[in-house]
């Protein structure tokens, strides 16, 4: 029963915890310009999500230890040092848009100005992440975020048109007033949001702290392959829902109200007090999640102590890189810098980290020092080769496609 | 080993040359203005029509009132910054007319979505519906305007 409790847990927590604020603007975005056909780009993401984190969490449960430690030890200090500076720049990004996204949501809740906000937020970032437990922080954030379910709902009940839904979902094309390199650009952003790097990093990291052993690997998989698809769930709820009240009006989704506003116009009040709940759950646990990525990857290079599971003055280091994260997002915030600019640029700049993020994880899954007889089989190679050739397309088109659609305009 | 870096910088270099060439120093053709007008209107678009959709909500008591304040007050921002964007931008010879009328239409949605912001704060139900309807026939406008300058 303990143990049947735990799954649950955990797939629930991978659900609500999936969706994070380049999640929530660029589905929304998309939804609201391109109804559904960039569908398949969501569910493709999500695929490759999963074989990546499995990979990933199977590293962690093979060897206990996190993936980044293992990719510096392999690969040698030059291409550990290649990969960190590109994950830690895209997670530092990611981190300043999450912190944003939790002083818009808030904003949203209260009609204070976000710049008020900002630094609150920072403080509460930096004290869950010095002072609460880990398995506190991800539970209870993870099933906050969970609240987002009422994209579902209002979809649901804003009672589109289902099959036509479903045939843009199932086909590859454009509504004829767009370009296809804003298409190829949005492709390319929803693909960098749903393979978001920090996402590996800390789902390995986490596992280091939480203690798993080759016996959690059948837990660790239920939650990736079911709790990941079901998030990608929500994305495309998002999506659906923004196609079908700010599509017909040629709204361009620029800020985190509009994201919301479907909600409202489906379900009310409560709608709109849910949504903002999963808001602010979803954004802060992501703001946790990247605030302690930076430290992970950071310690797990130049190889300090690191983690939640030690006493704070054990990793004074790592606590330390922490509080730098946190002053550095609240710093940038403060300069009236728009957080949904900063978490547009966040996902383009995670398609071209991608490459460098994965390769690794591909090459140490398959070293049988770490794996023994738990090394990638042929599935896993196929999909990881091939997502390897995708996320490769996707990093060299990023930069044309930002320069050429003028940032998606 | 290190003159093999040289080309690679150089590359890197012309191709970031090249990418700032195409956002700063295009020529005011007929082709990017009509981008530049599309872009512009598209924002008083957008911004009227979620407008148009807060205020609908509010008159049906839908939206709580800190959700509607914010949201409204960032479609000014939104479109401000897009105006201010598109007065920068000098139109070809023979579109002058037409962009002077660009600008008034944008400058006319910025001042509907501030009497938005003070109807939709203010708790006057008859000011909200003069509003709305404000908002409603100045959206239509704005959508034949894009309609005839740039998608014809």
């Amino acid at each position: 029963m303990k143990r049947l409790f735990a799954v649950a847990l955990g797939i629930l927590t991978a659900i609500g915890g999936f969706v994070d604020i380049g999640d929530l603007v660029v589905n929304a975005q998309v939804g609201a310009r391109f109804g559904m056909s960039l569908g398949l780009v969501v569910i493709t993401g999500v695929i490759g999500i999963c074989v990546f984190a499995e990979m990933s969490g199977r590293v962690t449960c093979c060897s206990q230890r996190a993936t980044f430690d293992l990719v510096r030890e392999r690969l040698g200090p030059r291409v550990g040092l290649l990969n960190l500076v590109a994950s830690l720049l895209v997670t530092m990004l990611t981190f300043i848009a999450e912190v944003g996204g939790v002083a818009l949501a808030l904003s949203l809740a209260s009609s204070v100005h976000e710049l008020l906000v900002v630094p609150l937020v920072g403080l509460l970032v930096w004290l869950v992440l010095w002072r609460a437990r880990f398995s506190v922080m991800e539970n209870v954030l993870g099933l906050s975020g969970l609240a987002l379910v009422v994209f579902a709902v209002a979809l649901w009940k804003l009672g589109p048109d289902w099959s036509q839904m479903g045939t843009q979902l199932l086909t590859v094309g454009k509504p004829g007033d767009e370009h296809w390199t804003t298409w190829a650009y949005y492709g390319v952003a929803l693909f960098g949001a749903a393979m978001t790097p920090y996402e590996v990093f800390f789902f390995s990291s986490g596992g280091v702290e939480e203690g798993w052993t080759v016996k959690d690997l059948a837990v660790m998989r239920l939650n990736v392959f079911l709790g990941f698809p079901l998030g990608g769930l929500l994305s495309l709820a998002i999506a659906g829902s923004t196609a079908v009240v700010l599509g017909p009006l040629d709204v361009d989704v620029a800020t985190l109200s509009q994201v919301a506003l479907p909600v409202g116009v489906a379900l009310g009040k409560v709608g709109i007090a849910v949504a903002l709940v999963g808001f602010v759950a979803a954004t802060f646990g992501a703001a946790c999640e990247t605030g302690l990525s930076t430290g992970y990857t950071l310690a797990q290079y130049f190889g300090f102590q690191w983690g939640k599971f030690v006493r704070p003055d054990s990793a004074t280091r790592f606590h330390v890189v922490l509080i730098l994260a946190v002053m550095l997002a609240v710093t940038v915030l403060m300069t009236g810098v728009d957080p949904i600019l900063v978490t547009e640029a966040s996902v383009v700049a995670s398609a071209v980290a991608l490459p460098l993020t994965y390769f690794p994880i591909l090459v140490v899954a398959n070293d049988k020092d770490y794996m023994g007889e738990h090394t990638n089989g042929v599935l896993a190679n196929t999909l990881g080769s091939i997502y390897l050739v995708l996320v490769g397309v996707a990093a060299a088109a990023a930069i044309p496609l930002l320069v050429i659609t003028g940032m998606g305009a | 080993m290190h003159a093999m870096r040289w080309p690679s910088a150089l590359a890197v270099l012309v191709v970031l040359l090249a990418a700032c060439q195409v956002r700063v120093a295009a020529a005011p053709d007929d082709a990017t203005w009509r981008e530049d007008t599309d872009l512009a209107l598209g924002a008083a678009v957008s911004a009227l029509g979620t407008a148009r959709t807060v205020l609908e909500q509010q008159q049906l008591d839908r939206l709580p009132q800190p959700f509607i304040d914010v949201a409204v007050r960032d479609l000014v921002r939104t479109l401000s910054t897009e105006t201010a964007s598109y007065r920068t931008t000098q139109p070809p010879p023979q579109r002058t007319g037409d962009s002077a009328t660009v600008i008034a239409a944008l400058d006319e949605a910025e001042t509907i979505l501030n009497n938005v912001v003070t109807a939709a704060s203010a708790e006057d139900a008859g000011e909200q519906e003069r509003v709305l309807a404000e908002v409603r026939a100045r959206y239509d406008e704005v959508v034949r305007l894009q309609e005839r300058l740039v998608h014809r």
